[in-house]
């Protein structure tokens, strides 16, 4: 099945019945969380990337909110990142993300429930160069970094102790984005003086088959980033 | 259970320190155990106290009830613009509300009396706090939505809420939540309302 973003105008590829299939867009970051999760617990799955400037009528009708992920399996649609990676874990329980416990579930989705506070830093802190408030916007970003850098080092290598778990896929993607914060704000990279415990998690991460699938170079998320912001996002950069 | 209020705007150190370091509110806490944002609570809840199961087992079922409170977050979105945001753009905030509730005004003719079907379940009880604050808002920012009969099935559906013994036990009146809304647009929040 062809990589490139499918926009107005086009047909939606057929289904075939027992294909689970992924709709996505191959730079965002909310799309990452859910590809990590089927190719940690290798899942077998079709992707068809969406063209989100120029959304397909049929995309819309699976998801009246328009977003990716999407995940479509016979007349069955579940979208919104944490909601599709909950079913997922329920569906395909080997390995196991989230715990069976109830109070260390309820623990790991507080963490990834509240991840927007980090999240929304990372458009405010391109924001507060231009505007003079830098520093300010760094100490509420490692504010928010502390959080997690404390809640690791309570649980060991992973957030899910000796091998990673639904923390770490949920939270990963935005940490693979930092090298694009510190072209225009260098005080965003992570100081592994400050922060040993994710400096080291983050070279973990990369180590795993299911992030160095979905890995994009720091330069290919520049790129993007930039089309994205000048009005004509190149959701295809990168395919031949 | 026991309640313990919290002045949001003069937030105690213990709160942020023991309880919830983002300093809101929902937080249940049990000996050690703490667990804060509200959709995680009522998850826990719903596990340790499978005594009247709110949330279904089926695990697409659930998925879809997780959809619809997101899709409620449009509403509430909108909400929050009409009585906080700037007053120019209210009229616009109430418009698109109103789409949004249109939404759900087709869709509880699908699922039955509640949104959980025959009985109310959690997706009710996770959407309801805003429809108790319906009237209220309309009166605060001179904008109708609700009230003009335009959605019989959502206006049914808020009667009978209103006779769940859960929602008569924890609501406010609509005066009660006009005060405290205003109260809060005038910079001084009053969270003892109706005490």
């Amino acid at each position: 099945m062809s990589e490139k973003a499918l926009g107005r105008g086009s047909q939606c590829p057929p289904l075939a019945p027992g294909t689970l299939r992924l709709y996505s867009m191959r730079f965002c970051p909310y799309a990452q969380r859910t590809r990590l999760a089927l190719l940690h617990k290798n899942i077998e799955f079709e992707t068809v990337n969406i063209n989100l400037k120029q959304k397909p009528d049929w995309f819309r009708a699976r998801n009246p909110i328009g977003l990716v992920p999407v995940l479509e399996f016979d007349d069955k649609i579940v979208y919104e990142s944490n909601v599709c990676n909950e079913y997922l874990d329920n569906i395909y329980p080997t390995p196991k993300l989230i715990p069976t416990d109830f109070y260390r579930a309820s623990r790991d989705k507080m963490l990834w429930e509240t991840f927007g506070k980090v999240t929304e830093l990372f458009y405010e802190i391109p924001k507060s160069v231009a505007d003079g408030s830098l520093d300010k916007c760094i100490r509420r970003y490692e504010r928010q970094l502390r959080r997690y850098e404390s809640e690791l080092s309570n649980r060991g290598e992973y957030f899910g102790g000796s091998s990673p778990c639904m923390v770490d896929f949920m939270i990963w993607p935005w940490f693979e984005r930092i090298p694009v914060l510190t072209i225009i704000a260098p005080e965003a990279e992570i100081d592994p003086n400050k922060f040993p415990h994710l400096s080291s998690w983050m070279k973990l991460m990369m180590e795993l088959p299911a992030v160095r699938e979905t890995y994009e170079e720091p330069t290919s998320h520049v790129h993007f980033f930039s089309s994205l912001r000048a009005g004509n996002p190149d959701y295809d950069y990168g395919l031949k | 259970n026991e309640v313990v209020n919290i002045h949001l705007s003069k937030k105690p150190e213990w709160f942020l320190e023991k309880i919830n370091p983002l300093g809101k509110v929902p937080a249940i806490q049990k000996d050690d155990k703490i667990v804060y944002e509200s959709a995680v609570c009522c998850d826990y809840l719903d596990q340790v106290y499978p005594g009247n199961k709110l949330i279904p087992d089926d695990p697409y079922q659930q998925a879809r009830d997780r959809i619809l409170v997101e899709h409620f977050g449009q509403v509430t979105t909108q909400y929050y613009k009409m009585l906080f945001g700037p007053s120019e753009n209210c009229a616009a905030a109430a418009e698109t509300l109103k789409k949004g509730l249109m939404e759900f005004d087709k869709e509880i003719q699908k699922r039955g009396d509640f949104f959980g079907g025959s009985e109310p379940r959690m997706i009710d009880f996770m959407v309801w706090p805003w429809f108790e604050r319906f009237h209220a808002t309309e009166k605060l920012v001179n904008q109708i939505f609700i009230s003009d009969g335009s959605m019989p099935n959502l206006t049914a559906y808020m009667d009978r809420m209103l006779s769940v013994p859960a929602v008569q036990k924890c609501r406010l009146s609509t005066e009660n939540h006009l005060e405290f809304y205003q109260s809060v647009k005038n910079g001084a929040p009053n969270y003892n309302v109706g005490l």
